[in-house]
């Protein structure tokens, strides 16, 4: 039997350097233009970007990606505190054989979610300084980098998600919990407990993000949980069943599932005779779960 | 615009978290595509065609397509794992080979577990575009069977050589059990009995790094799976399980070390996929 699979990616990519600097005093530096491809980002603080023929400035969050240029140099100017990252690298455009997709990406965008591309720098520069850092993990870390940019100049502010992002977070983590523990017995206030916030806010904010409250959607995910396990566990009996899904009483349980969907929970086994294999995530994204 | 010509091997499906509700077993089935399973907590035993995997903490399987598998025994009541499906496009390429194995022990589990992370939340937020997440699943497989830092070889190692690595490696292990307690690079030559000074250059010569580094990246690394696992863990609390005593030095080291402060690093992947069966 094979052991191990083999993956081959583009083979005209190589990194030339990676840095990520915090500038303790204004100053400057200078790099050939040469035949590299450069990515700068600035995290913090401004940055002036001079080549032959033009002068850049670059804003907090702002990103640039400069091409090859035979000779000449670079040079960037970050006054004290800036924080940059800089990332030059060869592609050579037709060397990994037949191309399937090209990127296109804008010289200059102000990047929409700064945090995302950071992460992504981030894990490029930890590795790119080390010797010997696997080409293939820098080759896809840069290809997300240049998505996040190509993302963010057609997306553009407009298109931007309405959400509050940090109202999304705990609206996030109270479905994380939720999904994680809806066979025990909880309910708000235990999951208000948990994740530390009072139970009237969180109520507020959840309902605000996703249009229901921590009750239904506490029901929604056992009913879930509670359609798949009555056809993975077809020996268990209505009552077990209710409690796999957090419910001690069984008529209670059945009359949830009632309303839920419109069938009772016997009903609803007979009917679906074949015993699938993940029911639940089946129904929700095609074959695979 | 500037261009960028790509080929990639990889076409990703979907992909999620396993919470073990902590009854059932993995269902057993054949699939058509290939899944790639990372195990952040507990064990979980699977087996695949006549093959049996015991997988524990920061290791990877790579499950095929037409081959049965499925559980060995009900699910520990710790487990927690990430899986993700994927397909080999028909794309020709030429370059370079990455070699996958079965399994795999992850030597950056904090990044395999963020970009997990960032996968499932954009599939969840339907921001998840098919380029990126065929790149994005290209790369959890190329870090899964990443190398650690290795040292050079082709060098003469002579025995001295050797002990010195070994002498590094020591003080690795020493961070690792102990980096949540009151550590610092002196303490450790201290109880190791060596000169700091001396200490310090062998550690570097392996590591490419300080140990006060080495020691601020294992507790940064156990801050960033904490803030990831445990939402509702307050961030000071975290700081100082993670061997800071100050809150405020740690909120300044996590962003030196990631970047990012420890509440924009909570908020980076918020959304979900859990599944319990």
């Amino acid at each position: 039997m094979r052991d191990g699979l083999r993956l081959v990616f583009g083979a005209g990519f190589s990194s030339v350097e990676a840095c990520h600097q915090v500038a303790e005093r204004s100053g400057k530096r200078t790099f050939p233009s040469g035949r590299s491809y450069s990515l700068i980002f600035s995290a913090s603080g401004g940055l002036i970007v001079s080549t032959a023929n033009a002068e850049i400035r670059l804003r907090a969050h702002d990103a640039l990606v400069l091409e090859p240029r035979g000779s000449g140099a670079v040079s960037l100017r970050y006054s004290r505190g800036s924080e940059l990252y800089l990332i030059r690298f060869r592609w050579d455009q037709w060397a990994g054989g037949h191309p399937r997709e090209t990127i296109y990406v804008p010289m200059h965008t102000a990047v929409v979610r700064p945090a995302r591309l950071t992460h992504v720098l981030r894990m490029y520069t930890e590795r790119g300084k080390r010797r010997g850092a696997s080409r293939s993990v820098l080759y896809h870390l840069l290809t997300l980098a240049l998505a996040e940019l190509a993302r963010s100049s057609t997306e553009g502010i407009a298109a931007m998600p309405q959400q509050e992002p940090c109202r999304e977070s705990i609206a996030s983590r109270v479905d994380a919990f939720v999904a994680a523990h809806y066979h025990e017995r909880i309910g708000t206030p235990e999951i208000a407990a948990e994740l530390r916030y009072n139970p009237g806010y969180l109520e507020h904010a959840y309902r605000l993000e996703r249009r229901m409250s921590i009750r239904d959607a506490l029901h929604a995910r056992r009913m879930r949980e509670a359609r798949a396990q009555l056809l993975l566990q077809r020996t268990a009996g209505i009552a077990q069943v209710a409690v796999l899904c957090g419910y001690t009483d069984p008529g209670y349980f059945r009359r949830l599932f009632k309303k839920a969907t419109n069938m009772t929970p016997r009903a609803y086994r007979a009917l679906n005779g074949a015993p699938p294999e993940s029911a639940s995530d089946a129904a929700r994204r095609g074959p695979l779960s | 615009m500037i261009s960028f010509a790509l080929s990639n091997a990889i076409e990703s499906l979907n992909g999620g978290q396993f919470v073990s509700p902590g009854f059932g077993t993995h269902a057993v089935r054949v699939i058509d595509s290939y899944e790639l399973i990372f195990v952040t907590r507990g064990t979980l035993d699977l087996f695949e065609g006549e093959r049996t995997f015991h997988l524990g903490r920061n290791q990877t399987l790579l499950l095929y397509p037409g081959v049965r598998h499925g559980g060995l025994l009900p699910y520990a009541p710790d487990v927690n794992f990430y899986w993700v499906h994927f397909r080999l496009s028909d794309a020709e390429a030429s370059g370079t080979a990455v070699d996958v194995p079965k399994t795999t022990t992850v030597t950056d589990p904090e990044g395999l577990t963020e970009l997990f992370c960032r996968f499932i939340s954009d599939q969840e937020s339907g921001i998840l575009d098919s380029f990126s997440a065929a790149h994005l699943v290209a790369l959890m497989v190329c870090i899964a069977c990443e190398h650690a830092v290795s040292s050079r070889t082709g060098r003469p190692s002579g025995a001295r050589r050797l002990d010195r690595e070994g002498l590094a490696e020591a003080v690795d292990g020493f961070i690792n059990a102990n980096c949540t307690g009151p550590l610092t690079a002196s303490s450790i030559a201290n109880v190791l009995r060596y000169n700091p000074d001396y200490l310090e250059r062998v550690f570097r010569a392996r590591y490419e790094m300080s140990i006060t580094d080495a020691l601020h990246q294992k507790r940064i690394g156990r801050a960033r799976a904490s803030l990831n696992s445990e939402p509702g863990r307050n961030i000071n609390e975290i700081s100082f399980e993670c061997g800071y005593s100050n809150p405020r030095y740690f909120r300044r080291i996590f962003k030196r070390m990631t970047g990012l402060t420890p509440r924009e690093f909570r908020t980076l992947y918020a959304r979900t996929h859990i599944n319990t069966h």
